[in-house]
């Protein structure tokens, strides 16, 4: 839909309320879009913006801090209780090591933001944005001389606007000059606006609005040429108004081109005009021709410098700080709400299978537990054969220990009776156990041998008796000789130490393993 | 962009802290607990359950053992009858000497105490505090006989041999002269063993265990 209304001239945000919000509500309700959202393009006096240029050597962080420094400078305002924002402007064509960034910073003030905001929120739309149109020129201005740059070529984007206009030019593909001067077709309206006297002398007066209409229709007139027969309008008539206006405009170009580009460049610069300024009649020509330029008029001009500068819209809104505040306090409840919500489902599916896993382990430990319960038979079994092994354990262990190996006396004796010969007497025999050592002693009487140093049959005796198996070694103790019935005899001890000899009988023939079951596993 | 920390948002934060905490205390928490609670359980009834399931196969064979070991046991009881039973040492002590064809002539009963020797298995086994009281005995005997020296032989292998836990600590033997044939006296020490092999309680089937 295309429909145009009259809206009341000038840029007083406080003269929107009334005509335009009634017209604007009456669009929104025809085309059904009640409480959507809309970014508003607006200029207001009170708005500020720069275009500011920053060595591209400074780091980002630093750049942007000079340019806050400069915005807080040029703005009425404290800038922490006022929206601001700052854009950097085609920053992929800077560059970075010898040339300059671009930036443009804008601010407003908060209570004139709100007015713009309710008066959107009152034409029946909600505001997701409002963006100093100023500040997009300066954007789309640099747009347009980036996108029609060349190599080697020099071009100056021309962005004019109701109340600013802007200047880019673009040397050899790279972004050289960004500047805004706070002069724009508002200035050939007020010019208009005058007592002009028609060509019977009669003095013409036009209000803002009409003479906005008749800047629109006729735009920069030939001097000849006839404007309005019927009120006796030439453009002899109305070109003294508008002439200072137009040579401003040639003025601030002409300092652009030389300061801001260098001289000798104009022969081979391109200029590209947009805006609103390009839309009326031979404006460009005029301020251009006094130059020898010849510009060049965008397609869709009034728009082109807005489709340009769209991506960068949401970082020049100029949202009441309220707002921007109300905005991200709800974002920030949602967010936690979201986290709370998330949490719990986590949860909730962390109770469940926790629940699940429970239900199947509790069904198992069941399990387990009939599984470890023995029959009372079985345990009292288990405990019986415990109980045996300990205490026939026990007892085998003192057995071994005390009597399973013992003395064989018996045996001992009958070796002695038939190891000891016809001339040897042993008169006493005694077997003891000493320290847990088996010894017999022997105490006898042998006949004696000529000569003494003859070991004879008492010798022989002990060599017999160390061949007795159980015994392990003998002594010969003191020996005496005498005489016994005139026969000579010599009275002897022998200490013999006798091996203690397994008696497996005692240990009980036990047909088990001992081992322990939970060693052996068996 | 600022985190507007204002008293609204901090209580919606405290709010949605207590509710993140609340529900893992109340829902989450608890069911862990238990799961916990279940999983040890398990740790602590899997050996158990294993345990009990070789218990189960190995019945039979534990059957077969308690009967053998109850052999055994008899058989250690029998052996140990005559340091408990002095009448039975006495009369068998007699029977062996009539068998033999020697002369008893004092039998003198020692009171002893039973001990085990230092830094034996035996003496481990007995370790205070880990067994129950014990009840072996040791009991002592003076014997003194006379015979023939082959009977005496004989005498002396039947006391090793018959006896039980019989320890012949000491003899002492001279010949005797006098009519007929040739006789030794034989002062002997005896020393008799009794193992006790009652059943002690099982430390571990008891009632108040956890154990099957």
């Amino acid at each position: 839909m295309l429909e145009e209304t009259s809206l009341p001239a000038g840029r007083d945000v406080s003269l929107w309320s009334g005509h335009s919000q009634t017209v604007l509500r009456g669009w929104v309700e025809r085309l059904g879009i009640t409480g959507s959202r809309a970014v508003v393009l607006y200029e207001s006096d009170e708005t500020v913006v720069k275009a500011i240029s920053v060595p591209s050597a400074a780091g980002s962080a630093a750049a942007c801090q000079a340019v806050r420094l400069a915005l807080a400078e040029s703005a009425p305002h404290d800038l922490s209780n006022h929206p601001h924002a700052i854009v950097p402007i085609c920053a992929d064509s800077c560059d970075r090591d010898s040339g300059s960034r671009f930036f443009v910073a804008c601010t407003e003030s908060d209570q004139r933001a709100q007015e713009a905001v309710e008066w959107l929120k009152g034409s029946g739309l909600r505001a997701s944005g409002i963006c100093p149109r100023s500040a997009v020129d300066v954007i789309g201005a640099a747009g347009i001389a980036i996108s029609a740059a060349s190599a080697d070529g020099v071009v100056l984007g021309l962005c004019i606007g109701s109340g600013a206009t802007a200047f880019a030019g673009v040397i050899g593909g790279r972004l050289a000059l960004v500047r805004q001067v706070q002069f724009g077709t508002d200035r050939l309206v007020g010019a208009l606006t005058r007592i002009m006297h028609a060509s019977d002398g009669r003095e013409i007066h036009l209000g803002p609005d009409a003479a906005a209409r008749m800047l629109e229709r006729i735009g920069i007139p030939e001097p000849d040429e006839d404007l309005d027969v019927a009120e006796g309008l030439t453009g002899r008539t109305i070109l003294p108004l508008l002439q200072p206006v137009l040579q401003r405009f040639a003025v601030e170009l002409k300092q652009t081109i030389r300061y801001g580009l260098g001289t000798g460049q104009g022969a081979d610069l391109r200029l590209l005009v947009a805006g609103r300024g390009a839309v009326i009649p031979r404006l460009a020509e005029s301020i251009t021709a006094r130059h020898g330029l010849d510009a060049q008029t965008v397609q869709d001009a009034e728009h082109a410098a807005v489709e340009i500068a769209w991506p960068s819209i949401a970082g020049l809104n100029l949202m009441p700080c309220c707002i921007v505040e109300a905005r991200s306090a709800r974002r920030w409840r949602r967010a936690l709400w979201q986290g709370v919500a998330l949490a719990a489902g986590v949860m909730a599916a962390d109770t469940f299978s926790t629940r699940v896993t429970l239900a199947d382990q509790r069904a198992r430990l069941e399990g387990l537990a009939d599984r470890a319960e023995l029959s009372p038979e079985a345990r009292d079994a288990v405990q019986r054969e415990q109980a045996l092994r300990e205490s026939i354990g026990q007892a085998r262990s003192l057995i071994a220990d005390l009597v399973e190996r013992v003395p064989a006396w018996d045996a001992l004796l009958i070796a002695l009776a038939r190891r000891t010969p016809e001339d040897v007497r042993l008169t006493n025999i005694e077997l003891t156990i000493s320290d847990g050592a088996p010894r017999c002693l022997l105490s006898g009487v042998a006949l004696a041998q000529d000569p003494p140093s003859n070991p004879g049959s008492l010798g022989t005796y002990l060599d017999a008796l160390a061949d007795v198996p159980i015994v392990a070694d003998r002594q010969l103790g003191s020996t005496q000789r005498q005489e016994m019935d005139g026969v000579p005899t010599q009275r002897f001890e022998i200490t013999l130490d006798v091996l203690p000899l397994p008696e497996p009988a005692r240990l009980p023939e036990t047909r088990l393993s001992w081992a322990d079951p939970q060693e052996d596993g068996s | 962009m600022s985190v507007p920390m204002g008293r609204d948002m901090l209580v919606q934060i405290s709010i949605a802290v207590a509710v993140c905490v609340g529900g893992y205390l109340f829902l989450t928490s608890p069911a862990k607990r238990s799961l916990s609670q279940v999983m040890a359980d398990q740790a602590r009834l899997e050996p158990l359950a294993v345990e009990a399931d070789h218990i189960r196969e190995r019945l039979p064979e534990i059957t077969r053992e308690i009967a053998a070991l109850e052999a055994d046991r008899d058989q250690i009881e029998r052996a140990g009858r005559f340091a408990r039973d002095r009448g039975a040492m006495f009369k068998a002590i007699g029977d062996l000497a009539s068998s033999h064809g020697v002369r008893i002539e004092q039998i003198d009963p020692v009171d002893m105490e039973f001990s085990v020797k230092e830094d034996s298995p035996a003496e481990d086994a007995q370790a205070p505090g880990e067994s129950p009281e014990r009840d072996d005995l040791r009991a002592g005997f003076n014997v003194r006989v006379v015979g023939s020296y082959s009977d005496f032989v004989g005498f002396m292998r039947s006391l090793r041999r018959r006896l039980g836990y019989a320890l012949v600590t000491s003899v002492r033997i001279t010949p005797t002269y006098g009519e007929g044939s040739p006789e030794v006296s034989a002062k002997i020490q005896l020393e008799q063993y009794a193992f006790d092999v009652t059943l002690p309680p099982s430390p571990i089937l008891t009632e108040e265990g956890d154990g099957w």
